[in-house]
């Protein structure tokens, strides 16, 4: 899910980097003051995500939570994700330093579908909070997880089986994270509907 | 949870002493130098190399054991899988055809990320996060990043707290079913909760923080001052880095 250092050759992390801060940059446009509180609350909700397991037979999976991002930050996802990745590198070992930008990017941009989609429901996603928060959890792990698996398929001939298997790894992540996104996104539309609408105090 | 990275931060040894701006410079340098070696042998000589750094340490043996280990249960199976995969350089052993160039590739991807990891843990367990936030700050990391990053290292453990709490209320209710369906719908709902629960606590925290004077820059007790061993060590570490290279480009060519 995420893509460890060493893999890569230096110009693609190098670029990874670039288009993180491209996107960072975007995502960081016009904040206001009091809206960092509520993005750092969910780039720590981010980093549990991914301490929390679930058995998938026969394998086990973490739940990754950037279409929850995606849906309640909108933009500002793009700076909880690279803050996020880097604590998870720092203090769990996931994913790497140097592919903290292809990482950044991958997980950014389908966070950013997610959200897409998301808002494109309109009035839809108010009345049916379930399956428009798991469609949109189920997009951005799609997206990743196709970002993922073209970045390894482009590593090479030998790396094609590895790609195919990352994807198939995926499917498993994708069925958890819709069911918990739609199950929290439901939640959120019934406690505290102002929280999924995007918009800060 | 606690913070394990911490636990080391607070002692005395050469990798605590490095100034913090110096010591994230060298080794992200370090680190981008091995992740791009191409020569297996090299790379060997690169893990070695980061790995010892980390023993320099005083760290606690059995932590990094068990850090190390679970990266390599991420690592290996993706690793096991090249040797079969690549078609260059075949070998046959018994009914299978194992490729000498799908093994060297997968030991290759293996000690590169071994010396990335032990480099990131060299830093990250031998300096406090407070100290690193701000030698980043001084190294011009963009001042809302570093202002997120330590609000949310802050959260972090009320949440996962949070967390935790709620689910061993579940459990003690009953609601530790092992059929996910049963499973997730509570659990969403513990999720929920932390989150509107947290969002409400960490506003009112920042109001108060603002209150107090809290502008978003990050000031600390810590002052950096380079001494002559801060760039004895920086030297070293650009030997370090030349050496390799030239090493893996001298045998490759």
């Amino acid at each position: 899910m995420h893509l460890s250092d060493g893999i890569l050759a230096p110009p693609v992390w190098g670029a990874g980097f670039v288009a993180a801060a491209a996107l960072t940059a975007w995502g960081a446009t016009g904040l206001r003051e009091e809206e960092t509180p509520r993005v750092a609350v969910f780039t720590a909700a981010f980093f549990c995500a991914s301490l929390l397991h679930f058995k998938v037979p026969p394998t086990s999976v973490h739940l990754l939570f950037h279409g929850l991002l995606g849906v309640v930050l909108g933009r500002r996802a793009l700076l909880a994700i690279p803050i996020g990745l880097a604590l998870q590198a720092a203090l769990l070992g996931h994913g790497g330093m140097t592919t903290l930008g292809v990482n950044t990017t991958l997980f950014g941009l389908s966070a950013l579908t997610g959200a897409a989609f998301y808002r494109c429901l309109g009035g839809a996603a108010s009345r049916r909070p379930f399956w428009a928060g798991a469609a949109a959890a189920g997009l951005a792990v799609l997206v990743a997880g196709s970002l993922l698996t073209a970045c390894l398929w482009s590593l090479g001939e030998g790396f094609k089986l590895v790609a195919q298997y990352a994807l198939l790894a995926h499917l498993p992540v994708l069925a958890v994270e819709a069911l918990v996104t739609g199950f929290t996104v439901e939640f959120l539309q019934r406690v505290q509907p102002a929280l999924l609408t995007g918009r800060t105090p | 949870m606690r913070a394990e990275v911490e636990l080391f931060a607070h002692r005395t040894s050469l990798l605590h002493r490095w100034d913090a701006r110096w010591k994230i410079v060298s080794l992200a340098a370090l680190t981008g130098a091995c992740v791009s070696l191409q020569q297996v042998s090299v790379a060997a000589l690169g893990a070695v190399l980061a790995v010892g750094l980390l023993m320099f340490g005083r760290l606690s043996a059995r932590v990094l054991m068990t850090r190390l280990a679970a990266a390599q249960v991420l690592l290996l199976p993706c690793l096991l899988v090249l040797p079969f995969t690549f078609r260059a350089d075949p070998w046959q052993l018994g009914p299978v055809t194992i490729s000498g160039e799908g093994f060297r590739v997968a030991a290759l991807l293996y000690l590169r990320a071994l010396a990335a990891l032990a480099l990131a843990m060299a830093v990250v367990y031998s300096t406090p996060m407070v100290t690193l936030l701000r030698a980043l700050q001084t190294l011009r990391l963009p001042r809302l990043l570093v202002e997120i990053s330590l609000l949310t290292y802050r959260y972090l453990f009320s949440l996962w707290w949070e967390l935790t709490r709620m689910r061993w209320a579940l459990a003690t209710r009953g609601f530790g079913s092992p059929a996910a369906q049963a499973r997730i719908r509570p659990l969403a709902s513990v999720i929920g909760v932390s989150l509107v629960r947290s969002v409400e606590r960490t506003e009112r925290i920042h109001q108060a923080m603002r209150c107090r004077g809290f502008a978003g820059r990050l000031h600390t007790l810590q002052r950096f001052a380079t001494r002559p061993a801060d760039w004895i060590k920086a030297c070293a570490c650009a030997v370090v880095i030349v050496g390799l290279l030239w090493l893996d480009r001298g045998r490759g060519s």
